[in-house]
């Protein structure tokens, strides 16, 4: 028999406003519990690499869920979701992995995330900062304006054009079977759901210098990481973040895109150890 | 230097480009400094490629100058020139307003622009 891969798949049912979201999860390790969240309109297997990590999963619990209305999480029962246009709040983001962690009984659990997954970051350390131990937040940024656009969920062009637009914000000197996967999980994709995230990224997620200033990195520690060639959260507005929040640390990832964490796993879990090795050892944070 | 004609059968030899263009009719103008030419797809073949004035009637363009056209044909683009669409928000490039006029054959743009990068960098 084929030896099967040490990633174990879950659904998981969690009650947030009132709805029954049946969401799906996938995890591999033990120690630390890791939620990870994964970009604007795609779904964790982005985060394949993270979970097939010995380097990682000797120390990390390392869970990846799908948003509801993303790759497994179907849309809930008892709404017409059909009636109306899917969107992405920030409060309904952040109860995700807070019910996430409350249902697997984690003990404040570390979180990281990219994209919308990097703003989520920010927002539970000035938010939720007793529920976690730690947020890495990766293309994370204040604020993002402008990404909110029509021709992300229109009739006449289909979702080879999101794809494709995700391929360029790739570094060119990733590996191009890994651009060609980040692409094709894109397309994956049910036509709304992309443009509906992107409320959340630029309309809703929108921090003043006073709420990055305010975050407490005593009670959650804050770790950001940009890479080079992400377009969307140019890498000076990535620092200019940082540096907004007492306590936090940034790093710039050469050689890497919007998608660190699937578009180059080798060059990203190099990236990432250190990060994850400060989180493990840090007796600062209670 | 870019040789059109071979550019041609290039794309049209290109099975990932002929994939993303299929039943593509338009012309693109491909502004490169102060030289244009507009090239015409016919249901995904590019049919015809030729010199045209800089504000010649078009479906689609890429406007640049010589100089960002260099960094966006590089074999390893430095950042944010990695894309036509990044590079438009971040550097000197323009397409065309309206997204619609590209965005369901933007795959094709991105596939020819690789296309282009390599013409260049082998001297065609």
């Amino acid at each position: 028999m084929i030896p099967l891969e040490p990633v174990t798949g879950h659904y998981v049912t969690l009650p947030i406003d009132g709805l029954d979201h049946r969401v799906y999860f996938e995890q591999a390790g033990r120690g630390i519990p890791l939620l990870c969240q994964h970009t604007a309109g795609a779904h964790g297997a982005q985060w394949r690499h993270l979970l097939g990590s010995e380097e990682v999963t000797r120390s990390f619990r390392v869970i990846a869920y799908d948003l509801p209305y993303h790759g497994k999480s179907l849309p809930p029962q008892g709404r017409e979701w059909w009636a109306e246009e899917y969107r992405l709040t920030r409060d309904f983001l952040m109860q995700v992995p807070i019910a996430l962690s409350r249902a697997l009984e984690l003990d404040r659990p570390a979180y990281i995330g990219s994209s919308i997954g990097g703003h989520l970051a920010l927002d539970l350390a000035s938010h939720h900062p007793d529920d976690f131990r730690a947020v890495v937040g990766l293309e994370a940024a204040a604020a993002t304006p402008g990404g909110y656009l029509d021709i992300m969920n229109h009739p006449r062009v289909s979702n080879a054009f999101k794809a494709s637009l995700m391929y360029g914000l790739t570094a060119p000197t990733a590996p191009e079977c890994y651009r060609r996967e980040t692409e094709w999980v894109y397309s994956q994709g049910a036509p709304p759901v992309f443009k509906g995230d992107l409320y959340y990224y630029s309309i809703d997620h929108d921090m003043s210098d006073e709420e990055l200033a305010a975050i407490d990195t005593s009670r959650c520690a804050v770790h950001l990481l940009t890479g080079v060639y992400d377009y969307t959260t140019p890498l000076a507005v990535a620092q200019a973040t940082a540096d907004a929040i007492p306590g936090a640390t940034f790093a710039p990832m050469e050689g890497l895109g919007h998608f660190p964490m699937c578009e180059d796993p080798e060059r990203f879990i190099a990236a990432i150890l250190p990060v994850l090795e400060k989180i493990r050892t840090d007796r600062s944070t209670p | 230097m870019i040789s059109w004609t071979e550019l041609a059968d290039c794309v049209n030899r290109d099975s990932e480009f002929r994939y993303a263009a299929r039943f593509w009719d338009a012309t693109l103008r491909l502004d490169i400094g102060s030289a244009s030419h507009r090239l015409r797809f016919d249901a995904g073949s590019l049919v015809d490629v030729a010199p045209c004035e800089a504000d010649a009637p078009c479906d689609v363009f890429v406007s640049a100058s010589e100089d960002d056209w260099r960094e966006l044909l590089a074999p390893v683009p430095r950042p944010y020139y990695q894309d036509v669409f990044g590079a438009q928000a971040l550097h000197g490039v323009r397409l065309p307003e309206d997204p619609l006029a590209y965005a369901a054959y933007y795959p094709a743009l991105r596939r020819l622009m690789q296309l282009l990068s390599g013409a260049r960098q082998e001297g065609r």
